[in-house]
């Protein structure tokens, strides 16, 4: 049995297929995904029903993409340009996909496996402990009544710096842009939403989240950050988002053996 | 160890062509003595070699000769005692066959510069037919070298070749970069093809092509995909597909090419056609999609046809931008497939009233 790490889907179902295969994924096998399942790529519908399909044997997370996917439906927030989402939307089983992604977490810890996922990342101001609790604390309002209101706000990114003392709405989306939205961080825990690109050329007094947190548990596993390069040469951070969607490769990761994998995306 | 320049990099310069790449062949060295000197081996087959500095390749003097069907079935000799005349006989064409030595001059024992002079594709010996790509790289030099024949005896090898099915152990992968390369270098295509059907060798690999004339190409077309779709009009769509799936064509300029097989008609007329009538394209190239396949035919319009589609597209986008899924769940409307049919009415009523007036003289 073996647990593939896979990173940011965005709809390219065919590669996801094909890495698959690559690997010969059966019974027994499982598959975590960083998140990001759907949009930009050319088939979020048929990605989505493949992941459904496969049922128990599926740990995904989810990423800022699917966050705005489950805002545009349940949080009556707008299609943006660039966005690939129609054909999910007209699907005769849209509902019960969607049912499906909103049913999943935002930080999945693996005891055994010494490992965290999330699609961004965990900030260093939280314990392990504290940064499941919170996670419990967005995943329990994603799957309740109290959903539309949280998701009409997702957007924004005011608050940026953490406060115990926070609350309500501005609470939920700080929460839910640390687990999915951040790549630099200050040491007090502010965040910066306007850099995205190498992680050398963050500005004066932020570095990437990885940089300041303690490896606690042994491993970290990621996506999100496709324009992160060099890619993370680290044992105990594992980058996946190698930007499949934007026509680079689709990388996956055993992580009992720690080997990597790389389909190429499709012309 | 001598060290010869071979084969294009001569036969370009000589006739005052860009010369692209260099190859190189060594003449009384061992594979030994290469790997000392830091080149990387790089042929699994054959002595060839990498230099390391240059990148460019070098090969090992070596004669071949068939033993068993298709191109790998060669036993190839390299040592330092085959000499540069033996290695010049194995090659394909005189044109292709002359050697220049490190002082400039020339080493043509198979009269190639007279055959440059006179632009006739010759093949060098009867060992030609040992390889059946041969017959493809010599349509593809016709097409490539302006004003060159191909040689009586050549043609009549080349025929023989053909009509005793040697074509057909050829992979779709091998034929298809040759014709690959004529488009991609904005040959002429024509050429290529009437070659293969002077030779009887359009029905193993294009057989679709039997009988027809490709269509005039717009040297504004850059890319070999778009020439593909392009050359696509000649034939009818089961023909493309045929084609394409037999020399194994990207899934990409296949799609292309029946896109462009399909719809280029309507799209010559599209300013004067109205909006019911212009329906079925939208619908089939989803083109009120982010990932319409309509701009891709856009240069083929412009290029091809002298067509203006850019006004279609930004009516499309505008029509996509206005509608949206977001709007009609506003509305109440639940995901699924009702709301599919909402959203492409809904956009087609807002494509009519944004697109340019219809153009009744056009």
């Amino acid at each position: 049995m073996t647990t593939y790490a896979v990173g940011d889907i965005q709809g390219c179902r065919a590669e996801l297929e094909t890495l698959l295969e690559q690997v010969a994924f059966g019974a027994g096998d499982r598959l975590w995904l960083v998140g990001d399942l759907v949009n930009r790529g050319p088939d979020s519908l048929g990605t989505l029903r493949l992941l459904k399909s496969l049922g128990d044997s599926v740990t995904a997370v989810l990423g800022n993409h699917d966050l705005h996917l489950l805002a545009i439906r349940f949080g009556g927030k707008p299609v943006r340009r660039g966005d690939t989402l129609d054909d999910l939307l007209a699907a005769q089983d849209a509902d019960e996909l969607l049912h499906w992604l909103r049913g999943r977490p935002l930080l999945v810890h693996d005891a055994k496996l010494e490992c965290v996922m999330t699609h961004a990342g965990v900030p260093h101001i939280w314990s392990l402990t504290d940064a499941k609790a919170r996670a419990e604390e967005v995943e329990a309002v994603l799957r309740g009544d109290d959903a539309s209101a949280f998701l009409e706000q997702l957007y924004g990114g005011q608050p940026d710096r953490w406060d115990d003392g926070l609350a309500g709405v501005p609470r939920l989306k700080l929460i839910a842009n640390y687990f999915t939205r951040m790549r630099i961080i200050a040491a007090n825990g502010q965040l910066d939403f306007q850099h995205k690109g190498l992680a050398a050329d963050a500005p004066a007094g932020f570095e990437p989240w990885y940089a300041l947190r303690r490896p606690e548990p042994r491993r970290y596993l990621f996506g999100h950050w496709a324009s992160l390069e060099p890619i993370v040469d680290r044992d105990d951070i594992v980058a996946l988002d190698t930007g499949c969607v934007w026509g680079r490769t689709l990388s996956g990761y055993a992580l009992e053996t720690g080997a990597r994998i790389s389909v190429p995306a499709a012309a | 160890m001598d060290v010869y320049l071979v084969g294009g990099a001569v036969r370009d310069r000589l006739l005052g062509r860009p010369v692209s790449e260099r190859d190189w062949v060594v003449v009384g060295a061992t594979v030994e003595q290469l790997r000392e000197q830091g080149f990387t081996q790089v042929g699994r087959d054959f002595p060839v070699f990498l230099h390391p500095q240059t990148h460019e390749e070098y090969a090992l003097a070596r004669t071949e000769r068939k033993s068993a069907p298709g191109h790998r079935g060669f036993v190839v000799h390299a040592g330092p005692e085959v000499t540069l005349e033996d290695d010049l006989l194995r090659r394909d064409l005189t044109i292709n066959a002359i050697a220049e030595a490190p002082d400039g001059s020339l080493i043509d024992p198979f009269a190639g510069q007279k055959d440059l002079e006179r632009r006739v594709l010759r093949h060098v010996s009867e060992a030609f037919s040992e390889d059946p790509l041969r017959v493809f790289r010599v349509a593809r030099f016709a097409a490539l070298l302006p004003g060159f024949e191909v040689a009586e005896e050549t043609v009549t090898l080349m025929r023989r070749m053909a009509t005793a099915g040697q074509l057909r152990e050829l992979s779709a992968e091998r034929v298809a970069q040759e014709f690959h390369k004529v488009l991609a270098r904005r040959g002429d295509v024509q050429r290529f093809l009437s070659v293969l059907a002077e030779v009887d060798a359009l029905v193993d690999w294009f057989g679709e092509w039997r009988g027809k004339t490709a269509p005039e190409l717009s040297e504004q077309l850059e890319e070999a995909g778009q020439r593909y779709a392009a050359l696509a009009r000649a034939l009818d769509a089961p023909a493309i597909a045929a084609l394409g799936t037999r020399l194994k064509w990207n899934q990409k300029d296949q799609q292309l090419a029946l896109d462009y097989r399909r719809w280029y008609s309507l799209l010559m007329v599209w300013s004067r056609t109205p909006t019911r009538a212009v329906e079925p394209l939208i619908a089939d190239l989803h083109a009120f999609s982010a990932r319409s396949r309509l701009p891709a035919l856009e240069p083929l319009l412009r290029h091809q046809h002298g067509v203006d589609v850019s006004p279609l597209l930004r009516a499309l986008e505008q029509s996509r931008s206005q509608v949206t899924a977001s709007v009609l769940l506003a509305e109440g409307m639940a995901p699924g497939p009702a709301l599919g049919e909402a959203l492409f009415t809904r956009r087609l009523g807002a494509f009519t009233e944004l697109r340019p007036p219809l153009n009744a003289d056009g």
